[in-house]
């Protein structure tokens, strides 16, 4: 798969003020303000979905299915969180429905804890093929052998940037899980690379 | 310092220099974490090896997006949009029948445990040649005239008669 150069992150708070007049209008059945909300998120929720089930067609099939989650349950939502918020636990949703799927077609092998540790059986994304950076290569492969819950946790964290507040509330859980669950995480991660890549 | 000890500050230290990344970290757990660090050499090395995982994640390129992706996004949208419609407008028909269906089934119910007396229907007065229609005074005095064809000997002769 190619890649893009990363640009700056948009901190997901940014456009809440706007998001919400448009969730509004989106809600009165404005066809064109959940348009511009798909313009405005398809790419963020399309990398998530991507570092989470590690293939390009099924985080495609994961985005498309958020949208299609989130249109159909927009009446639903009540601005508790923010609609970014709300997009990203609808497509942990959607990505751990689709590994569950790849775990019945056996693409994923299957691990003593269920879901939560199922691993890919191998790097799917060539990704990897065209870093020049052997630390970056290297942690892309580990993601790959990483749990699930620990590879949603850190993509949350490291990648999307988001606080420990809205990670909560993305997996539905206390601060305190969140916490102890990305250290763990970290630790499993740094086990997996060991320290011939990052030192320590 | 024992190898248990040893465990457990690596196990602090690791806890606090997460806290630090995340931005996290209270005061007095930075001066803990900087004494840490100070005094303790796998507290160093753990910090070097975080903050390059760190770097690690967040320099790796980000996914190509596929193209056409928002358009098909867009179509799929548009679809369940439409499917919606229809079972909004199934389900509105389905109530509307459920609701008639319950109305009338309520209404034949109580028509047969007798229901108000007005129920049955709008009283049909009878016409003037209507066979249950109760006989005035003047009819029965036409149809049964008293023997001297006085009121009072009329009625005291209707009394006997309905006696008898």
């Amino acid at each position: 798969m190619p890649v893009t150069t990363k640009g700056e992150r948009d901190g997901p708070m940014d456009d809440q003020s706007d998001d919400r007049e448009l969730v509004q209008q989106a809600k009165d059945g404005s066809e064109e303000a959940f348009t511009r909300l798909i313009e405005r998120y398809h790419e963020r929720i399309y990398r998530i979905a991507s570092r989470i089930v590690r293939n390009p067609e099924d985080a495609e099939e994961v985005t498309q299915e958020v949208f299609a989650r989130a249109v159909a349950a927009l009446d639903r939502f009540d601005f508790r969180a923010s609609f970014y918020t709300w997009l990203v636990s609808i497509a942990r949703n959607a990505a751990f429905d689709t590994l569950r799927s790849l775990q019945r077609r056996s693409r994923f092998k299957q691990t003593e804890d269920g879901l939560d540790n199922y691993v890919a059986e191998e790097s799917v994304d060539p990704v990897q093929a065209s870093f020049d950076n052997e630390a970056v290569k290297s942690v892309v492969l580990a993601m790959d052998r990483l749990g699930v819950r620990d590879r949603t946790l850190l993509v949350l964290r490291e990648y999307e940037d988001l606080q420990y507040e809205e990670i909560a509330r993305v997996l539905g859980c206390s601060i305190g899980t969140v916490e102890s669950g990305i250290h763990r995480a970290r630790k499993r991660l740094r086990a997996l690379l060991g320290s011939a890549v990052i030192g320590g | 310092m024992n190898e248990h000890e040893n465990d457990e500050r690596i196990e602090r230290a690791e806890l606090l220099i997460g806290r630090e990344l995340d931005g996290r970290l209270n005061e007095s757990e930075a001066g803990e974490l900087e004494r840490l660090r100070a005094g303790f050499a796998p507290a160093r090395d753990l910090t070097a090896s975080m903050r390059n995982l760190r770097a690690a994640l967040r320099n790796e390129p980000d996914p190509a997006i596929p193209e056409g992706l928002f358009d098909r996004i867009v179509e799929r949208v548009a679809q369940v949009r439409a499917d919606v419609r229809v079972e909004s407008a199934v389900l509105s028909l389905g109530r509307r029948l459920a609701v008639a269906a319950a109305v009338l089934l309520l209404a034949g119910l109580f028509a047969l445990a007798g229901g108000f007396s007005g129920f049955a229907g709008p009283r049909v007065e009878a016409g003037p040649s209507g066979a249950r229609e109760e006989p005035t005074v003047e009819d029965e005095l036409r149809a049964h005239p008293a023997p001297d064809g006085s009121f009072v000997n009329y009625l005291r002769w209707r009394f006997l008669r309905r006696e008898s």
